[in-house]
């Protein structure tokens, strides 16, 4: 079992095997639970939306349709379900924030792919959050508005002002 | 790509102490790289672990457990077995192929037949709105002459529903009343014997949890806007609040009634006269809590603000006021949970602004409106005094699981449903047991309440109307209100094939409590507020279906009409936008305009005349595109949005004017741009002032490049040209030096005032030269 891949593993799940679904659990549990620790510091959320990620991936393994990396396709399932735990108990990891327009991703994602680290460094903690929410992971603005407790126009406006700032950084 | 985990990384990454550059640079790496994983895993504790796979071996025996002919019917994607998957895909399939025949194709995987745009719709909607209902019709659009038509008024005979044909999910759908508060508990009680498990109800942890819509969410403003000044018509040379539809406010930050602004600052109602000319702060209300907003009506406030019931409500120890429950089973907002804090204040003296009235309910605000003075607050709450427990050192998971079992068994009404409190008197449901209806299938238990306030008397009986669902996206006629809900997740939490948004439909038209009128599904998911639009007894609804965050998406206009308690769609009109995802929509009486856009903007104009076939005439591209549209008189139609270059890569603000005078031919007719900016308007319409006698619009802006400059900007409108009139800024804040952005302007007589965090400046109309700023004390 530890030399299948992650796909022949979500076949596996898909036929109702366990041990597959254990198995991937070990594979990708920890960088799941590692990762989300770093968007909310209660970790008895994070463990729920782990736990659910996976049972999510029991009840629709097929839900994969072989394209892309498994990871990144477990992520963007562990990230909504932390989102959805948001959504019932509220807890706000950063603290209030502000936000950003969607189109504006692509400007984001070009610094990315430029000298992101650096650059990343000298936003303050709020902007950082933000960018890390809408570029690393994959969220919409929405989305990050509700990883980070955050109205829509607050995200919307720190986006904008993380955008200018790393701009500035660059030239 | 070459960047490796540098293995002294891992330790502090899984402890959370990395930050910056490193945190995001191990983020980033994590999903490509097996061996970091690995590397994770092995720093990571196994017994955390160990529990949390307990849990999901637990759920995987639940869902086994549970496979109850209900969950099963409700949910195709409950626990499946392999064998089970291809009566499931059928199903589907099946329900796809009946909708076919009316809508254009609805299914994320493989979306709609792409009907080129400017041709007849795909399918020929087969018209079964027969009687196109509207109990009250008053659809009054902003613009185009909106005589309310007077359709007849057909009674709403709940006989079969003529062919629901185009209701998706019409399972899901279908309303049921409760006779009484016995067999409301009941279903209550039942539906969750069914599910609950050793860690409570599916989905959540500890507490009450409850397989929510994640897409929807409270905090939410985009839909319902918190936003909105509002001059009531006595001022004629003041502005208007700019909300979507005539007569219908909508909250905002701030109120005016041409004589006094009403302005939300942090925590802090703030009075200001302003009919002088200079803005004058006379009075302020504390208010205890953040993002509150505003309905104004003649001398009365209704201020709106979100609670997490941390803060020190007045009269906290207020006893449990409902029966049996062994624990706390009814503090009034348990804290942390989210709950609304409706307050009237009576600002007839506006020096001294006061609470006259108060009451706490459960759950988030999504929105309100208001019409004639009677205000609708729409609140969505999950159950949040059910004292569920969890495996731990004390018991076992047998023992929790019968535990939460007894939990439910013993459950009373007041555990499930949103109370309210008000003041330090009586805690009670919102709404009545035969004021709650559930679509008959399961849900889940979170529910959605519009509560009735008249704004002119007090608080004592709020009249609430609750549909056992979730709900999100709030527009309202002044008739009609409707909640949409996007579908990512089924009841259970499972993510579904066919992404799609439910409607519920409330009467308004009366000043009592709203009625629920009725249910409906479309394909795929709204834009905002805008994206719904009630006219003639009909309702559009302009939706992208598929992923958003995938190609294959297409967008398309559905036309809903009331049969029975069935919100039907009787003609559909699909093609829009290959690949693209909306990002503007207005409806203006029979005709609809919608951007959608990925590299460059298209806008499509729609003619909407005949519901049962809507169908696409002109289409206009341009690069950029538009995230608002507001009609500009006969013909002409602004837009306020993002200009970009030809690949897509957005470059900065720009203001359209386009003639729309042949709908089959829209141009651009003149356009102001402002490179690196963005503006508020662009998302919350609020900030949207045109102000028509002085031919002006007034949006704020904000650079984010090197010459950074943040505050409002005047563009001038005549003979069809745009030209940038002058701009305002506020004066620097002493303290900071930080230039807050303008978020609300307003016209009162010959001055603007202008509304940002930290102050109100008033500045001429015509020279935009400054008469004054008054900074917020404190």
């Amino acid at each position: 079992m530890g030399t299948s891949s992650d796909g022949d593993l979500l076949a596996a799940v898909a036929a109702g095997d366990e041990a597959a679904l254990r198995e991937l659990y070990d594979r990708h549990a920890p960088w799941l639970l590692a990762r989300l620790g770093s968007r909310c510091a209660d970790p008895d959320v994070v463990d729920q939306a782990v736990q659910d990620t996976f049972l999510a991936v029991w009840r629709r393994p097929d839900a994969w349709r072989g394209e892309g990396a498994v990871a990144a396709w477990l992520w963007g399932i562990a990230i909504r379900r932390l989102l959805d735990q948001f959504g019932r108990t509220r807890r706000v990891p950063w603290g209030r924030v502000d936000v950003e327009p969607s189109a504006e991703e692509g400007v984001l994602s070009r610094i990315e792919h430029g000298d992101l680290g650096t650059v990343l460094d000298r936003l303050s903690p709020e902007l950082q959050a933000v960018v890390r929410a809408t570029v690393l992971d994959g969220l919409t603005a929405r989305e990050a508005g509700r990883l980070l407790g955050l109205p829509l126009g607050t995200v919307k406006t720190r986006q904008m002002r993380a955008m200018r700032q790393m701009r500035e950084a660059l030239t | 790509m070459t960047w490796h985990l540098d293995p002294t990384l891992v330790g502090p990454y899984v402890r959370g102490e990395l930050t910056g550059q490193a945190a995001a640079s191990v983020d980033a790496h994590l999903p490509t790289c097996a061996d970091c994983r690995a590397a994770v895993a092995a720093a990571t504790g196994p017994d955390r672990l160990a529990a949390i796979w307990s849990g999901v071996a637990a759920g995987i025996r639940a869902g086994e457990a549970v496979p109850s002919a209900a969950a099963r019917a409700t949910s195709p994607f409950a626990p499946l077995r392999r064998f089970e998957l291809g009566v499931a895909t059928l199903a589907v399939a099946m329900l796809v192929g009946s909708v076919a025949r009316v809508a254009t194709g609805p299914s994320a995987t493989t979306p709609v037949v792409a009907a080129p745009a400017s041709e007849e719709p795909t399918a020929t909607p087969e018209p079964v709105a027969t009687e196109p209902e509207d109990p009250t019709p008053t659809a009054t659009e902003p613009e185009p002459t909106a005589t309310p038509t007077g359709d007849a008024v057909v009674a709403p005979t709940p006989t079969e529903p003529p062919t629901p044909a185009g209701t998706v999910v019409a399972a899901s759908t279908v309303i049921e009343a409760f006779d009484g508060c016995t067999s409301l508990e009941s279903h209550l009680r039942t539906s969750a014997l069914d599910r609950v498990t050793a860690w409570g109800l599916p989905g959540g942890s500890g507490g009450p949890a409850v397989a929510a819509d994640p897409a929807s969410d409270g905090s939410d403003a985009p839909a319902a806007g918190p936003p909105a000044p509002t001059a009531p018509d006595s001022a004629p040379d003041a502005s208007d609040t700019n909300v979507q539809e005539a007569g219908v406010d909508e909250p905002d930050i701030v109120e005016t009634d041409g004589t006094h602004a009403f302005v939300v600052a942090g925590s802090t109602l703030r009075v200001l006269a302003v009919a002088d000319g200079a803005p004058r702060s006379v009075g302020e209300l504390e208010l205890g809590q953040w993002d509150s907003s505003l309905l104004l009506v003649d001398d009365r406030l209704l201020v709106l603000s979100p609670s997490w019931g941390d803060e020190p409500a007045p009269d906290q120890t207020a006893p449990a006021a409902d029966g049996d429950g062994d624990v706390a089973a009814s503090s009034p907002s348990p804290s942390g949970q989210p709950a609304t804090v409706l307050r009237l204040v009576d600002v007839s003296d506006p020096t001294r602004p006061t609470v006259v009235d108060r009451a706490d309910v459960d759950g988030w605000l999504v929105s309100a409106r208001s019409v004639d003075g009677i205000a609708r607050i729409v609140v969505r709450a999950v159950p949040s005094r059910l004292p569920f427990v969890y495996p731990d050192g004390q018991r076992t998971e047998d023992e929790a699981l019968a535990h939460n079992r007894e939990v439910v068994a013993a459950s009373t009404i007041e555990q499930w449903v949103p109370l309210v409190r008000r003041g330090s008197q009586d805690t009670a449901p919102a709404a009545t047991c035969e004021q709650t209806v559930t679509p008959s299938a399961f849900a889940g238990f979170g529910s959605l309440s519009v509560l009735t306030v008249d704004v002119r008397a007090d608080l004592a009986d709020l009249r609430a109307t609750t549909v056992l669902t979730e709900g999100e996206t709030v527009y309202a006629s002044r008739s009609t209100l409707y909640v949409a809900t996007s579908r990512w997740w089924d009841e259970v939490g499972e993510p579904v094939e066919d992404f799609h948004t439910d409607l519920h439909a409330f009467d308004i038209a009366a000043p009592g409590a709203a009625r629920y009128l009725a249910s409906g599904s479309v394909p795929g998911h709204l834009l905002n507020q805008f994206s719904m639009s009630e006219h003639a007894g009909h309702l559009r609804v302009a939706t992208t279906e598929g992923a958003p965050w995938a190609d294959g998406t297409i967008s398309g206009v559905h036309v809903l009409a009331r049969q029975g308690d069935v919100l039907a769609t009787v003609g559909s009109v699909g093609g829009l936008g290959q690949d693209e995802r909306i990002f503007a929509v207005r409806f203006l009486g029979d005709v609809g305009y919608v951007v959608t856009f990925r590299q460059v903007d298209p806008l499509y104009t729609l003619d909407l005349r005949d519901p049962t076939a809507p169908r696409v005439v002109g289409e206009l591209k341009i690069p950029g595109y538009s995230a608002y549209l507001h009609p500009a008189g006969p013909g002409a139609l602004l837009g306020l949005g993002q200009d970009a270059t030809e690949d897509g890569q957005v470059t900065g603000t720009q203001m359209s004017l386009f003639d729309v005078t042949d709908l089959a031919a829209p141009r651009q007719q003149s356009k102001v741009t402002f490179p690196d900016a963005s503006s508020e308007a662009e998302w919350d319409h609020h900030a949207f002032l045109y102000w028509q006698p002085a031919g002006l619009v007034l949006v704020p802006l904000t650079t984010w490049s090197d010459q950074h400059w943040t505050g409002v900007v005047a563009v001038a409108m005549s003979d069809g040209q745009l030209r940038e009139a002058g701009r305002i800024a506020h004066p620097e804040d002493p303290g900071s030096d930080w230039q807050p952005p303008i978020r609300r302007s307003f016209v009162v007589g010959e001055a603007v005032f202008t509304v940002s965090d930290l102050g109100v400046q008033a500045n001429d109309l015509r020279t935009l030269e400054s008469r004054g700023y008054v900074p917020f004390a404190g």
